[in-house]
């Protein structure tokens, strides 16, 4: 049975994706419909959330300042406390343009107060430890998310067995006999986009970039948990058993790529890996909006710190967003003219972003 | 019974135990870890190892750890230490008189008092390869990083030279296809043996001999022998085969290209998940049987079986007609019907049904000290001790899948069989047989026919798995799991994982949908890759949802192997650079005003500027958002900076570096070309 139409259904299990389905509902008391894969948290990692990424416009890092802190509180405010975690994130770059676009990147996070310094300078290369950073442990999130969605009054639909269809009017899931109507999709993450958006539709704007995870076995300590080499689209994450779990862009490169960064820890071998479909800007700038013959608006490029730019988000599509937000984001719709102004270094967006 | 040297070697009386593949007529002898191994030509290290009394690879967490066909460390020659990657798979590698062999992996420092117990009752030899398999455990393959020998390029590859991989490989050179069959052991047939027939079917060993003529009676097949497919990529197949060599055995990868593949890999016995699992002189039927079949090798004299299957029967008998003591029978099934069972009773062997394990541990003098468990009601159990020489466990059957992940197939539990089972189709790969969940041999053979011809757009012919009627033969139990506790380890699988036991339980109602049962979390943090049985048996668990493990499987059941250094691989540019692009980042454009410039800044003290640094026009300005320009190059003395905004040489502005804002003036007109 049909009930009325709610102003969103957001599609997607990223912790973006949960976060603006709740802030939605919960502080702009729009009616939201949340379709979201319910394994995700099983698999092997799919992407990283950051508050700090290798992000090259001072308008995002502007915006961050206001909602990382608002993130982090309202994750600890709905009994998530320990999926936040401190980290102090190494960027790395191996390359001439990498290095520069660190070094750009070093004195706009001094600007902003953010604590960086500056490791090594080796060749081209360079390193960078950023400090006090949070990094969203997706494991811990997921399980009081759906809570607070729930107490948010989000309807929720695993996406197992949920049929989306995208229409010019509207949308409509369907699950068994319960249907909902929603004046508008949002996409929220990469794996929805690929899902549930016509790649027509897509391929305008995005492009599909191959992703690898892979899980190693223990290896010696690396030179910090959390490592971004920003020229070799891949991030790093080590446990506290020493597994290491990396992903890299690059499809049949991921392997080599992983190993190269490393080699150096020692014998590596492999205790897991996956592939997966993540979706590259082709312009080069993120992008909000985008979908011209259906009512849904995509959430794609926005990199490892998409999941802290989320009370913007949920401003933006909910009509109370500040004008420097809602200027934020109108120049990275897909049918802006701007969008040069809005071109990010190429690393940032390839990771990050699926669920 | 026993032979001088080889106190697991049964005599050649042994009637079906007597060894079909070594030459009793030809006794050799060489050395592993310093200690005298004796054997026959035909046995393997690894069968000429167990024979001679190793049974136990090493010791994990203070526990031994038995050796068998799916956990024993690499070897190689004692004068080829230094080159590890020449170490050649235990049970691949041809048993060759007067070799000097080493096994490969960490060592345990301080023998423990029951090894040298153990010792004490081989005449001083230690029953153990004394490896320490801690933390990360190495049984990795050093031959990985070998350089590939050979590149094969054929019509189609079949893995698995059991009876589905050998039918299979007739229908498709029959057709004219070239064909390389991939097989593990040094003979082909798989484990049909064990399995044996269902009522009017053909006896495994007449199938095999047929096809065995067949084979070699056919143009365009070649048979990799002693040869483990290690992965696919694409169509590309990684083997590595052991060569017996003129004067010792050696290894050497190949590429099996091929247009086509059939997967044929059989299945793998589960583990039944008990404390103690893994003990040496624990067997699983189908290795026990192998040992037995293939190399007239038996650990003891005596044994004791709990099987949720009828087929251990099957090995009980013939253990029995071989001269050996079955001291019992226990089946996990409370009424189980088979004509095993018949078959047993005949030949004296005690039976218990409804009886599943519950803990082992090594007992006195080399025995295990077994408790077993007898549901009497549903709710109450007594225990059932006994003292044997060797455990010999049945668990079911568990499709191997391994290789049809790595192609990229997908799998799902399926609870009436409680297995995983391979889901949908891949193009230009089939799997069949025993892999894809086949029972008789002879809808094994037929599977393989069908799917050599759905890889050649023909039209398979039907056919069905016909089995004896449940009514009298009762349908496998689910892989025996004794109640949590107890000491010892309780692995899941055997093999490499050495995944244990994890706990159980998870939310319920939304939350539960959204998060990873308790223990799930202990149990995919093993820190190397998982096997089939290992999600099987975290399912069986209640550790992993049954809707997960196709994805588990499909991503931590991979080959364990190295992850190459390739240094210069790096993404190119996703962007396409234009012809036209001004000579500055793209993530730069539009920071300052539409058509900025670059200028070449000059500090009054002669300072450079790093790349990066903020261009302000007021000392007092610090935000990003309000800067002028940055820095794009250091100079000797100064910079190049992007500027935007009407500027005339000479203007001041101020950059912030480290130290704060410093004063400098734009010394240079922009360059031509250089404006956006």
């Amino acid at each position: 049975m049909a009930d009325g139409p709610v102003d969103f259904a957001v599609l997607g299990s990223t912790p973006l994706a949960l976060l603006v389905a709740g802030l939605l509902a919960g502080v702009h008391k729009k009616s939201v419909a949340l379709v979201a894969e319910t394994h995700s948290s099983f698999r092997l990692t799919r992407g990283f959330d950051l508050s700090v990424g290798p992000i090259t416009r001072p308008e995002t890092w502007a915006l961050l300042q206001r909602t990382v802190p608002e993130v982090r509180k309202l994750i600890a405010g709905f009994g998530a406390k320990a999926a936040i975690e401190r980290v102090d994130p190494l960027l790395v770059a191996e390359t001439a343009a990498g290095s520069e676009m660190l070094s750009h990147l070093r004195y706009m996070l001094l600007a902003y107060s953010l604590p960086i310094e500056r490791l090594t300078v080796d060749g081209a290369g360079a390193t960078y430890r950023v400090r006090d950073a949070l990094r969203i442990r997706r494991t811990q999130f997921a399980a009081p998310a759906m809570t607070w969605l729930e107490k948010s009054g989000v309807r929720i639909f695993p996406a197992d067995g949920t049929t989306v269809s995208l229409r010019k009017d509207g949308v409509r899931i369907d699950r068994g006999e319960e249907s909902v109507e929603a004046q508008q999709a949002i996409t929220a993450d990469d794996t929805a986009a690929l899902s549930y958006v016509e790649p027509g539709e897509r391929e305008a704007i995005l492009r599909t970039e191959n992703i690898t995870t892979l899980h190693t076995e223990p290896m010696k300590a690396l030179p910090a948990p959390l490592t971004l080499v920003v020229d070799r689209g891949l991030m790093l994450l080590q446990g506290k058993g020493g597994t290491v779990q990396a992903l890299a862009g690059g499809g049949a490169d991921a392997l080599a790529r992983a190993g190269a960064r490393l080699g150096g820890g020692g014998k590596l071998r492999r205790a897991g890996q996956t592939g997966f479909g993540a979706l590259v800007p082709a312009d080069g700038a993120p992008v909000i909006g985008g979908v011209k013959t259906v009512k849904a608006s995509m959430i794609c490029g926005f990199g490892p710190v998409a999941a802290f730019l989320a009370p913007a988000v949920a401003r933006y599509y909910a009509g109370t967003a500040s004008d420097d937000e809602r200027a934020y984001f109108t120049a990275r719709e897909a049918k802006d003219a701007a969008r040069a102004n809005a071109v990010e270094f190429s690393g940032a967006y390839v990771l990050g972003s699926a669920s | 019974m026993s032979i001088k040297g080889q106190p697991n070697r049964l005599g050649a009386e042994a009637a079906s135990f007597s060894g079909r593949e070594i030459d009793r007529s030809k006794p050799l002898v060489f050395r592993l870890n310093g200690r005298e191994i004796r054997g026959f030509a035909g046995d393997t290290v690894l069968s000429a190892a167990i024979a001679s009394g190793i049974v136990q690879a090493g010791w994990r967490r203070e526990q031994p750890l038995a050796l068998d066909d799916r956990f024993a460390p690499p070897v190689i020659a004692r004068d080829s230490l230094k080159t590890r990657k020449l170490a050649l798979p235990m049970d691949r590698i041809p048993a060759t008189a007067g070799q000097d062999l080493v096994s490969v992996g960490a060592r345990r420092r301080n023998p423990s008092e029951v090894s040298a117990f153990f010792g004490a009752l081989l005449g001083g030899k230690p029953p153990s390869l004394e490896h320490e398999f801690g933390g990360t455990v190495d049984l990795s393959a050093p031959w990985s990083d070998n350089a590939v020998a050979e590149r094969i390029e054929t019509d189609m590859a079949i893995v698995g030279g059991g009876i589905a991989g050998m039918r299979a490989a007739i229908a498709a050179a029959s057709t004219g296809e070239t064909v390389v069959l991939i097989e593990r052991r040094q003979i082909l047939g798989g484990d049909a043996r064990f399995f044996g027939s269902i009522d009017e079917e053909q006896a495994p060993a007449s199938i095999i001999d047929d096809l065995h003529g067949k084979l070699t009676g056919l143009k365009g097949i070649t048979v990799l022998l002693r040869a483990d497919a290690t992965g696919i990529f694409g169509r590309d197949i990684h083997v590595h085969q052991v060569v017996k060599g003129d004067k010792a055995p050696t290894g050497r990868l190949l590429v099996v290209a091929a247009k086509r593949i059939v997967l044929a890999t059989g299945s793998i016995e589960r583990l039944p998940v008990f404390p103690g699992n893994r003990l040496p002189r624990v067997s699983r039927a189908v290795s026990a049987f192998n040992l037995a079949d293939r190399f007239g090798v038996w650990i003891g004299t005596k044994a004791l079986f709990n099987t949720a299957s009828g087929y251990a029967y099957r090995v009980a008998v013939e253990a029995q007609k071989a001269g050996l003591s079955v001291e019992r029978i226990a089946d996990t099934r409370p009424l189980p019907q088979s004509r095993f069972i018949d078959f047993s009773k005949a030949y004296g062997v005690p039976l218990s049904f409804g009886v599943t394990p519950r803990t082992v541990a090594p007992g006195r003098r080399g025995a295990l000290d077994v408790v077993l468990s007898a549901t009497i009601h549903r709710d109450e159990a007594q225990d059932m001790p006994f003292t044997t020489e060797q455990l010999v466990v049945c668990g079911g059957w568990q499709p191997a899948l391994r290789l049809w992940h790595m192609a990229g197939g997908r799998s799902r539990w399926v609870a009436s069989t409680n297995r995983m089972e391979p889901l949908g189709k891949l193009e230009g790969v089939e799997v069949v047989g025993a892999a894809a969940g086949w029972r008789s041999s002879t809808a094994c053979l037929e599977s393989a026919a069908a799917g050599v011809a759905i890889l050649l757009g023909r039209r398979p012919e039907s056919f069905e798995d016909k089995l004896i009627d449940p009514a009298f033969e009762t349908p496998d139990d689910p892989t025996p799991i004794a109640a949590a506790g107890g000491d010892g380890i309780a692995y899941l699988d055997a093999g490499q994982s050495l995944a244990e036991r994890p706990a159980s339980g998870k939310p319920k109602g939304i939350r539960g949908w959204f998060s990873r049962p308790e223990g799930a979390e202990r149990f995919l943090a093993q820190s190397r890759a998982l096997t089939v049985g290992d999600i099987a048996a975290a399912v069986q668990l209640g550790a992993i949802a049954p809707a997960d493990a196709g994805t588990i499987a499909q991503e931590r059941c991979v080959p364990a192997g190295d992850i190459a250094p390739i240094a210069d691989v790096l993404p190119g540019s996703p962007l396409a650079t234009p012809l036209d692009a001004p000579p500055w980042p793209a993530y730069l454009a539009g920071r300052f005003g539409a058509e900025p410039k670059i200028w070449r800044l000059e500090a009054k003290d002669k300072r450079t500027f790093e790349t990066g640094c903020l261009v302000f026009t007021d000392a007092d300005k610090t935000d990003p958002l309000a800067a002028a320009g940055v820095v794009l190059n250091t100079e000797r003395e100064g910079a190049t900076a992007l500027v935007g905004g009407e500027r005339k040489a000479g203007d001041a502005l101020f950059v912030r570096d480290l130290s704060g804002a410093v004063g400098v003036t734009l010394a240079d007109p922009p360059a031509p070309g250089l404006a956006a």
